[in-house]
């Protein structure tokens, strides 16, 4: 039933009404013969690499193609390992359109039955829920990872991942700060708010967002910092009903970011650009301060510029430097259902393990090793202060809608990007916007 | 009827009727079916959960909201392409060297995809675009078409008028053409200016071609989803979802396929309701005028 459904609702809501298209190449093997986790790890031991006994093995992998990591970037690894491995094929499919994740499009391929062997950057939680992934061995592969403990779901590994992604990063444009003034970079709030003066007095915008996305992730980057440093584990105790969006701390902390709006400090129009325009922006001088995660580092690095660009973490109330990102987040899992699940993992660990694979990864991404023994690759200078502020940085915890303590509810990010734009719009009631957050929590919690 | 005429009536219908059933007919039983459980859209076990996501999407305000925000795209654009899909037949329905020229240009944005639009759109209209660019050149202060919210509605059903307008142009020549000139002759004789001739010959036969026109673009106008998905994802702060929007939104980023089938349930019931109103209303308007 839930497969005819599926067809159904697919066809009328995603391509009928997305019109992006039904494109389910995935024709994998995803049926019957469940793997456990045992039973992998017992195969990986017995067959070990006895490439004699693997024959036309075909592996369906759902590959996340961007600007940085592209088809190339792929098949040149596909074709090593397939090289290195006599018998098994890789068949790389896509989703039809770059939503942010592959979540919907892989929700689709897992209602027909079509669900990939190897999937990348898929939201964990939501397929360990729909007991489509396979537990992934704690073997001396995965101990080589710093904190592999971190993606872990009720004790279990889901997802081959050594990658540290910083997101709650300011950007920050030299030459406009030495125009206003500004010596160091602010630590504080306090200091924040005293920078963004200094700049407004030049005549400068100070702070630069968008809308869509950008917006919520702005505002989550900004604020949350201040109140995870001190609970790691917030997402879970609001799952208990122990914390509330409504808490003193997180309307202290949207309260100060609705503050910086009120100033003045953001540019104008913000909520008639998106993320690709607000990039340009920055990257012409048109703003001395531009938060976002670490992956800005990579345009940096090729655009033409005549200023430098700087990194300092997101402020915090006290002035304690805590980032937040992605520590072994995404990467890489196998289907539960796969018919071959001991060369599925194996593609699995080779497409984020294997020394090329993995520096062309963190490279491509402007991303950061998580290994024992980290893999350098060729930095720029802002990706090596990103780099110095993670050594003196704990392990991170996520925002927004990753994990902290636990992955949210599902769609939380709709709601943060509301009530951002809520506070871009000029709302002041800043506490009505973070009950909007638990009335959300509250209603999709189910 | 011989009975293998039957026969082979029946196996060349069949096809469009395996299709009907497959694509259009299970597809809605299905949704039905599901709104009545609390199904995620992944997980293996869902359990009945009778009439709860109706009662919940009665009472939801972000779902009130939607369906204000589409019946006013569907009620403006509807109104306005009807109107200058009229006044543009009328004039490229008569003879000159350029017509054809003309027409091709009016159709010309139809064989557009609505996506692909989207994003020409969107690189003219935001607020760094080549538009507001102009502006600030001509010293006029730039226009938030997208950010703010009034506006961004606005910006949406424009594009939906700019887009739909060819299209109903074509029905209405149709409709025009069809018209027998004898019946101008008539009443030129008897006088009758321009203005009274469309009053009283064109626009009453144009019945037919106006019944249509409005049942498609009120029908296309209420699933309105593409345009919003690319220019605005809804925003700022949720004022340009529309139902469509909603429907995909909770089901595919909220995960609550069930509650989202209710809601497109809901859709599904106050189009089919407004549109069988409308056309037997326009169809007895036909019957009363020709």
């Amino acid at each position: 039933m839930r497969k005819w459904f599926a067809l159904g609702m697919g066809m009328m809501m995603v391509t009928g009404l997305a019109a992006c298209g039904g494109n389910s190449n995935g024709n994998g093997g995803s049926s019957g013969n469940e793997s456990t986790p045992a039973q992998t790890a017992n195969s990986s031991e017995s067959k070990g690499t006895d490439k004699e006994t693997v024959k036309d093995i075909e592996i369906v992998f759902q590959s996340w193609v961007t600007p940085n990591l592209t088809v190339e970037y792929y098949d040149q690894l596909i074709q090593k390992f397939e090289s290195a491995n006599p018998g098994i094929t890789i068949k790389r499919i896509q989703p039809p359109a770059n939503e942010g994740s592959p979540d919907s499009y892989l929700k689709t391929l897992l209602a027909s039955g079509d669900f990939p062997d190897v999937v990348q950057n898929a939201t964990i939680q939501m397929f360990v829920d729909a007991d489509a992934l396979l537990e992934i061995p704690i073997d001396e592969d995965i101990k080589n990872i710093n904190n592999y403990e971190a993606e872990m779901i009720d004790g279990k590994l889901y997802n081959i991942s050594a990658i540290r992604q910083p997101q709650s990063l300011v950007f920050y444009n030299k030459k406009l700060f030495a125009e206003a003034g500004i010596a160091s970079t602010p630590k504080s709030w306090a200091e924040l708010e005293a920078a963004a003066e200094k700049l407004k007095a030049k005549n400068i915008t100070p702070l630069l967002t968008a809308g869509d996305w950008t917006a919520g992730f702005t505002f989550s980057v900004m604020t949350s910092p201040s109140v995870y440093k001190d609970n790691k584990s917030w997402y879970a105790d609001r799952f208990d009903n122990k914390v509330k969006f409504t808490d003193e701390n997180w309307k202290e902390a949207a309260g100060y970011y609705a503050n910086l709006v009120e100033k003045g400090y953001f540019n104008k129009g913000a909520l008639s650009i998106d993320y690709t325009a607000v990039e340009q922006e920055f990257l012409k001088g048109k703003g001395a301060m531009y938060p976002m995660g670490s992956w800005f580092s990579a345009a940096e690095a090729v655009a033409e510029k005549d200023f430098e660009v700087g990194v300092f973490a997101t402020p915090t109330k006290d002035g304690t430097q805590y980032l937040l990102g992605g520590e072994n987040a995404g990467g890489y899992a196998v289907a539960k259902n796969t018919k071959h699940a001991e060369e599925a993992l194996k593609f699995a660990k080779f497409m984020m393990l294997d020394p090329e694979a993995h520096k062309g990864f963190l490279q491509a991404d402007a991303l950061f090793s998580n290994l024992k023994e980290p893999l350098k690759w060729e930095m720029s200078p802002l990706q090596t202060e990103i780099y110095e502020l993670l050594l003196n940085n704990p392990p991170m915890v996520g925002h927004m809608n990753n994990k902290v303590g636990r992955v949210p509810v599902a769609g939380i990010q709709d709601q943060y990007n509301k009530v951002a734009q809520n506070i871009l719009l000029g709302d002041v009631d800043v506490e009505k916007g973070m009950q909007s957050l638990d009335e959300y929590w509250d209603k999709n919690n189910k | 009827m011989v009975k293998n005429d039957r026969w082979s009536y029946a196996l060349m219908f069949s096809p469009g009727i395996v299709i009907y059933f497959c694509f259009l007919l299970i597809p809605i039983f299905l949704l039905v079916y599901y709104s009545f459980y609390d199904w995620d859209g992944l997980s293996p076990s869902y359990s009945f959960a009778g009439l709860s996501n109706y009662v919940e999407a009665f009472h939801d305000k972000a779902f009130a909201r939607a369906l204000q925000v589409t019946l006013f795209i569907t009620v403006v654009a509807t109104l306005a392409v009807n109107i200058l899909g009229i006044a543009f037949a009328v004039f490229l329905n008569q003879k000159g060297r350029m017509t054809n020229f003309y027409r091709s240009v009016f159709f010309f944005p139809l064989l557009l995809s609505t996506v692909s639009v989207g994003f020409i759109w969107k690189s003219i209209l935001s607020y760094n675009g080549l538009f507001n660019n102009l502006l600030e050149q001509l010293g006029v202060e730039r226009i938030e078409f997208f950010g703010n919210p009034d506006l961004a509605v606005w910006t949406i059903t424009f594009l939906a008028i700019w887009q739909s307008t060819g299209f109903i142009i074509v029905i209405y020549l149709a409709g025009l053409q069809s018209i027998p000139g004898s019946l101008y002759e008539a009443v030129k004789m008897d006088g009758a200016n321009r203005w009274q001739q469309f009053r009283h010959i064109t626009f009453p036969m144009l019945a037919p071609a106006f019944t249509m026109s409005i049942i498609f673009m009120f029908t296309g106008s209420m699933r309105e989803y593409d345009r919003v998905a690319i220019l605005t994802s809804g925003g700022p702060a949720g004022a340009t979802e529309t139902i469509a929007y909603q429907v995909v939104k909770v089901g595919f980023s909220a995960n609550r396929l069930s509650y989202s089938a209710s809601l497109a349930v809901y859709m599904l019931i106050i189009v089919s309701l407004l549109s069988v109103s409308l056309t037997v209303y326009l169809r007895r308007r036909e019957e009363r005028l020709l």
